[in-house]
């Protein structure tokens, strides 16, 4: 049993308590000027994306209800012409706002509204420290410059800004290169090594997935073994997808997690109380290690990062293991061995 | 100081929890979480009432004198100015 001390944390543990949507991440639009293979979004076109006003009318629920930090991302966020006119009534309301883009529609005019939202951070999709990595990688020629163009107008202006990698076959030996990128633009460097699969469940993105002994070359000089033991308790594989976060789609369906598309209801339809009681919100929320047939025996829970959608996405069971989380795990764990054999000799 | 109109930096995101009043400072990536009186006094900010109205309400809320609350209220809103978190209306620097 935890307990909480610091006045923040104990905040965030009485809206897990409460189904208090704390965090929502909300994909605005599924509409990009990018055409990245490992993209886990597939649009449905013959859907309608939510107006401003029915985003408005949302907010103001939301806001009821007690959200702080709302995610806004794509797709491409700029691709909405009145993506402005959304954030600026988020920001009106008292949300925190951090906004996910390519940046590549960022110019000195559009820096400067984004300024003016006073966000949180704006994090920039970069795929290699190159235009030939990365614009191979987007499909779009001069994505590249237009990127990197952004993050300089944004942290011109003091915006917290940062680079967000996906690593995979076909970067990764720029992986090092690129955080120096960002270390020389100014901006904080996040990388994830796990693509996901796509919404309608195509494991093809996946093939680009880095294999164990790339992720062992990837991960070595990132792993410190001094007080990284891992998760130290049992219910560290708990997630709080579903209890203080929850995703929105452009359509206005509502899901646990941006990565877990499987809907509890529509915001058009349903109202957010019924949504959160939904069949598969209730389980995800309910989900314990013990129940995780494979998980709750296993050598690498305290080096696992189990993420309960991707094992979902991947093989169709809320309860089964995730072969990326597994896989990821297993190396964690050998290279803290490995240093730590090192540091013993 | 009473007849001054607090206002909120507009800057700043917050929410109310169970009547506590957390602050977010996006500039200085600076979290804060109020106590009962400071949050009441976050959420009666709305930039038409003066500290003195402020203090008011809470006198009555939290059956205090109107001097006690008038002098918390005072703290509360010039502690938050001097963290540019509040400003006051008509004084300009809280703009943006």
């Amino acid at each position: 049993m935890r307990t909480y001390t610091n006045p923040y944390t104990k905040i965030v543990k009485k809206t897990l308590d409460r189904l208090i949507p704390f965090t929502v991440h909300w994909e605005l639009t599924y509409h990009c000027n990018l055409q990245c293979p490992h993209c886990y979004i597939v649009p449905q076109n013959s859907r309608e994306e939510l107006s401003s006003g029915e985003i408005a009318a949302i907010l103001d629920h939301l806001k009821e209800r007690g959200t702080l930090h709302v995610i806004f991302s794509g797709g491409e966020i700029l691709t909405r012409e009145d993506f402005f006119d959304i954030a600026r009534y988020a920001r009106k309301k008292g949300f925190a706002l951090r906004l996910l883009t390519n940046g590549t529609l960022i110019d000195e005019t559009v820096a400067d509204q984004v300024k003016d939202l006073h966000p949180l951070s704006v994090e920039v999709s970069l795929y290699g420290s190159t235009p030939a990595t990365h614009d191979r990688i987007t499909a779009c020629p001069g994505s590249f410059k237009r990127s990197l163009k952004a993050l300089g107008l944004l942290n011109e202006r003091s915006i917290r800004t940062i680079v967000k990698s996906l690593i995979m076959k076909g970067n990764a030996e720029e992986f090092q290169s690129m955080k120096a990128l960002a270390r020389e633009l100014g901006s904080q460097f996040l990388y994830d090594p796990i693509i996901i699969p796509r919404m309608d469940g195509s494991m093809e993105p996946c093939s680009n997935r880095l294999d164990r002994e790339e992720l062992y070359a990837l991960h070595y000089p990132e792993i410190q073994t001094k007080g990284e033991d891992g998760n130290s308790e049992e219910d560290d594989l708990s997630c709080s997808a579903g209890m203080n976060t929850l995703s929105i789609s452009p359509y206005g369906d509502v899901y646990p997690c941006a990565g877990f598309k499987e809907s509890g209801g529509n915001l058009t339809q349903n109202s957010l109380s019924e949504i959160q009681h939904s069949p598969i919100f209730s389980e995800i929320r309910s989900t314990t290690l013990s129940d995780l047939r494979e998980c709750k025996g296993c050598k690498l829970v305290q080096y696992c990062t189990r993420c309960p959608a991707l094992a979902w996405m991947e093989t169709g069971d809320l309860l089964g293991p995730s072969e990326a989380n597994c896989l990821l795990a297993g190396v964690t764990k050998s290279i803290i061995d490995d240093k730590r054999k090192k540091t013993a000799v | 100081m009473e007849n001054k109109i607090p206002i909120k930096s507009p800057s700043t995101a917050s929410q109310i929890i169970d009547g506590e009043a957390v602050i977010i400072v996006p500039s200085e990536q600076m979290v804060n979480v109020l106590n009962p009186v400071g949050s009441r006094i976050w959420d009666l900010t709305d930039g038409r009432r003066r500290i003195e109205e402020i203090a008011e309400i809470l006198a009555q809320e939290f059956d205090v004198s109107y001097e006690t609350a008038l002098k918390d209220a005072i703290e509360f809103t010039r502690g938050l100015a001097e963290k540019k978190v509040m400003g006051f209306a008509g004084e300009g620097k809280e703009k943006k």
